[in-house]
């Protein structure tokens, strides 16, 4: 039955998770943005918290919750910060992975409350070349990534010779370096860089899985790695939009409050209906994928392109509707708007989705359309 | 006659000015946003070679004896060809250059001739000068009417107190063009333009404010405590706000400014646009693989900021081009703003977009995103463009938006 009651739990979640980020993410955000690393108070209360190893099987530790909670909670946490949220340690975008291979043993072999496995996704078309994996052998410079900084371990998606996905687990001795740049644009804790590796040899134990088994576990794992992302994008909305509201209800020009300007409450309506739109989404397809409907993948590539141009749209207009204000760093908007962009930079690019998603409707493969 | 191709002398101005653009300012672009300023030296040097940041079209020897010359006025149109070049280069730098900048303008149109001399006349080669703009304030921004700075008139001159916020050039500049008002209660009349000049007891540099992008230009808040400025130093002198049934004002004279200055700020958001653009046509062409769906999302995006970019050039020559002719404009300036501001931060997003998690650091296209975004705010608003457009719309059916 159609329902958008959150049940008593979820509430709970998110009541804890909103309290965190409105009293303890919030205030720090810029003092995070220039040391540009979480402090460890954080990461030990949202560990304690039980907010850092949500996705986590219970069998590895981790709390197992459904995607329909985690991206309610997700969401909260991002409002407070969004930096914050993705410079966090732990498995991250990889434990999606060991959620879905259920039969997966190995990583019991990693300290897994220690670990920060960071996810190098080499198997997408790419217009500047990646990692190569020829005869056991990973060559090439990644892709900027989340956690690079910090990660112990990375979990890479790649292609061999023959064109197979194999998905790689390595610990980081045999990283031949990490190409850490200066970020300027956005998200400065989330410890973004790129992975060096110099043919380095890949044994038996590093493999994870081969073929379509692995493509099954990527788009399987990707599908939930889309939308918890898009789930935070509508935290970093919400903050925009409540902010933005805030403001426009009590700055005054030409004698009256701007919210009284059409160019403005109109604006501020669209945002909402934005962020409203991407929420709906992503509860849409975090309940697909908890209940393994047929069409879990494509809710949730729908819910990433909406969520990115949704994302864009509202952290620009908050900015636009405090003026001058909006582009000084006294007020939260402008770090706002970088963080977004930086954030769907991160996560593909939005009119390359929306193109797969409309080749899946008309039921042209990939392959077809590349000739 | 209709041309849209380019004068022999505009070229050559294009072509000089995107050089300098190209090998002087681009190369320290990077540099100076992580310095959040730009070297002394380097001003220093350019100063020398007698490049400034023109923002008020030069008048000819002609115009200044005040005998009507035969040869067409284009400095407006030549102000905004110039200036899409160096904004190319890098605009937080174009907007750092010697100069007058946005206290030209004011100065050139309201100010008596020997303001004219006194003020104008300043920036020479031998040591790099600023001038500045200070309108807006904590509680006065789209609003300029409610401008709160007192100016108390006292013997010989006026007492100005209260303070200004995000003045570009505002610490540096050897003056500084201050709105005040005389009387609140006068709201848009009681408005009064004074220069200010550095050093004049009183007024101070507050603070200097950190921002999302433009980093390395300057952007002050101004204090004024009991600030005496001279009657000379009053724009236009006292003659000029007798004159009320012209309608003469500080108002009006810092809105007459924006005829003027829109045009040559659409025209650095176009070359913000085109760095962005051309730079990723570049990577686009070079590293997409010829054979793979993303290279249509390419050109289908590449396409649109191709044409955003056109538009915006258009809308802005036309303004310019009505200003050399003496055309009323202020509905054009309008549009190329409101145009330009929006369109060159799609073109940015779109280009980082293309450009994908590597356009996140270290890169140009990423500084232009964060610099872009302000053009849609200053010099009044995206939203502010829209207000002067739609009234002239609806002024022929007595509706006042
Ligand atoms: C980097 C930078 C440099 C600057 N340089 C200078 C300078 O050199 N000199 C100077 O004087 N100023 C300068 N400014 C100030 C700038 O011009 C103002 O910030 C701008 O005019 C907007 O004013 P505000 O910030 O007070 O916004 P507000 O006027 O408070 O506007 C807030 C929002 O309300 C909207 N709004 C307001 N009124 C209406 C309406 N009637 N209808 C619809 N929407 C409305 C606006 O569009 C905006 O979205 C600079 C600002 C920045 C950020």
């Amino acid at each position: 039955m159609i329902s958008f009651q959150p049940t008593a739990d979820d509430i709970a979640f998110v009541d804890v998770a909103k309290k965190f980020a409105t009293n303890t993410l919030r205030p720090i955000m810029r003092e995070v943005e220039s040391a540009k690393e979480v402090p460890d108070a954080i990461v030990k209360e949202l560990g304690e918290l039980g907010f850092l190893q949500m996705e986590e099987r219970e069998n590895m530790g981790g709390l197992e919750l459904s995607m329909t909670t985690q991206v309610q909670i997700q969401r909260a946490l991002a409002t407070g910060d969004l930096a914050i949220i993705q410079g966090l340690p732990g498995l991250n975008d990889s434990a999606s992975f060991f959620r879905v291979m259920e039969d997966y043993i190995k990583i019991n072999s990693i300290e897994n409350q220690l670990s920060t496995i960071a996810y190098i996704s080499a198997t997408k078309e790419s217009p500047l070349p990646s990692l190569t994996f020829q005869q056991n052998v990973l060559s090439g410079v990644s892709l900027p990534i989340r956690g690079a900084k910090i990660a112990t371990h990375f979990l890479i998606a790649v292609k061999n010779e023959l064109q197979q996905t194999i998905l790689l687990l390595l610990p980081n001795n045999v990283v031949n370096g990490t190409v850490v740049g200066e970020s300027r644009l956005g998200l400065y804790a989330a410890n973004i860089g790129s992975i060096t590796f110099e043919e380095t040899t890949i044994n038996d134990d590093h493999i994870v899985a081969v073929g379509d088994k692995a493509d099954t576990i990527i788009q399987k794992a990707e599908a939930r790695i889309q939308v918890l992302q898009a789930a935070k994008q509508v935290g970093l909305m919400e903050a925009a939009c409540h902010y933005a509201t805030e403001y426009t209800a009590t700055r005054k020009a030409f004698g009256q409050e701007i919210a009284k300007f059409q160019a403005v409450s109109f604006r501020i309506a669209k945002m909402v209906i934005e962020k409203r739109v991407t929420n709906h989404f992503v509860l849409e397809a975090a309940q697909a994928l908890d209940e393994k409907q047929e069409d879990a993948l494509q809710k949730a590539k729908k819910t990433i392109f909406q969520a990115h141009k949704a994302v864009k749209y509202v952290t620009d207009s908050a900015v636009q509707l405090l003026g001058g204000h909006g582009f000084v760093q006294d007020y939260p908007v402008e770090k706002w708007m970088r963080d977004a962009q930086a954030q769907v930079m991160l996560y593909e690019n939005e009119h390359r989705l929306r193109l797969a998603y409309g080749m899946d409707l008309i039921d042209i493969s990939e392959e077809v359309v590349m000739g | 006659m209709i041309s849209f191709t380019l004068s022999e002398q505009q070229q050559q101005i294009k072509d000089m000015t995107h050089w300098f653009a190209e090998n002087e300012i681009r190369p320290i672009a990077l540099e100076a946003d992580r310095l959040g300023y730009v070297p002394n030296d380097w001003l220093d040097k350019v100063n020398k070679m007698g490049i400034h940041l023109n923002t008020t079209s030069l008048k000819s020897e002609d115009d200044k004896s005040g005998k009507k010359s035969k040869k067409e006025r284009e400095g407006n149109r030549m102000g905004v060809i110039a200036t899409e070049e160096i904004a190319w280069g890098d605009p937080a730098i174009a907007l750092s250059l010697p100069g007058a900048g946005l206290g030209g303008p004011p100065i050139q149109s309201s100010g008596t001739p020997e303001q004219q001399e006194r003020f104008l006349t300043i920036f020479k080669d031998d040591k790099p000068r600023w001038g500045a703009y200070a309108l807006t304030e904590p509680e006065a921004g789209s609003d300029a009417s409610a401008v709160e700075m007192s100016a108390k008139r006292v013997d010989g001159g006026y007492v100005l107190n209260g303070q200004k916020i995000f003045i570009t050039n505002g610490k540096r500049a050897s003056w500084v063009v201050v709105f005040a008002t005389v009387d609140p209660t006068l709201g848009r009349a009681g408005q009064r333009a004074f220069v200010v000049e550095k050093g004049t007891p009183g007024f101070e540099c507050s603070r200097l404010v950190d921002k999302m992008g433009l980093r390395a230009n300057e952007t002050a808040e101004l204090l004024f405590t009991d600030c005496f400025v001279p009657d000379e130093n009053l724009l236009g002198g006292e003659e000029l706000y007798k004159q009320k049934e012209k309608g003469a004002s500080g108002f009006a004279t810092a809105m007459k400014t924006f005829d003027s200055t829109r045009p040559i700020v659409a025209s650095m958001a176009i070359g913000i646009a085109r760095a962005a653009y051309e730079y990723t046509l570049d990577m686009v062409k070079r590293e997409y693989p010829k054979q793979s769906r993303l290279i249509h999302v390419a050109a289908d995006q590449l396409a649109k900021m191709d044409a955003q970019i056109s538009a915006a050039r258009l809308l802005t020559w036309e303004a310019a081009w009505k200003a050399d002719m003496g055309i009323a404009n202020a509905q054009e300036a309008a549009m190329c703003k409101a145009y330009a501001g929006e369109s060159a931060l799609q073109v940015c997003a779109n280009s980082l977009e293309l450009l994908g998690p590597v356009g996140i650091q270290d890169h140009i296209v990423e500084k232009l995103y964060r610099d872009v975004k302000v053009f849609d705010i200053f010099e009044g608003t995206n939203e502010i463009q829209h207000l002067v457009i739609a009234r002239r719309q609806y002024e022929p059916y007595g509706i006042r938006v």
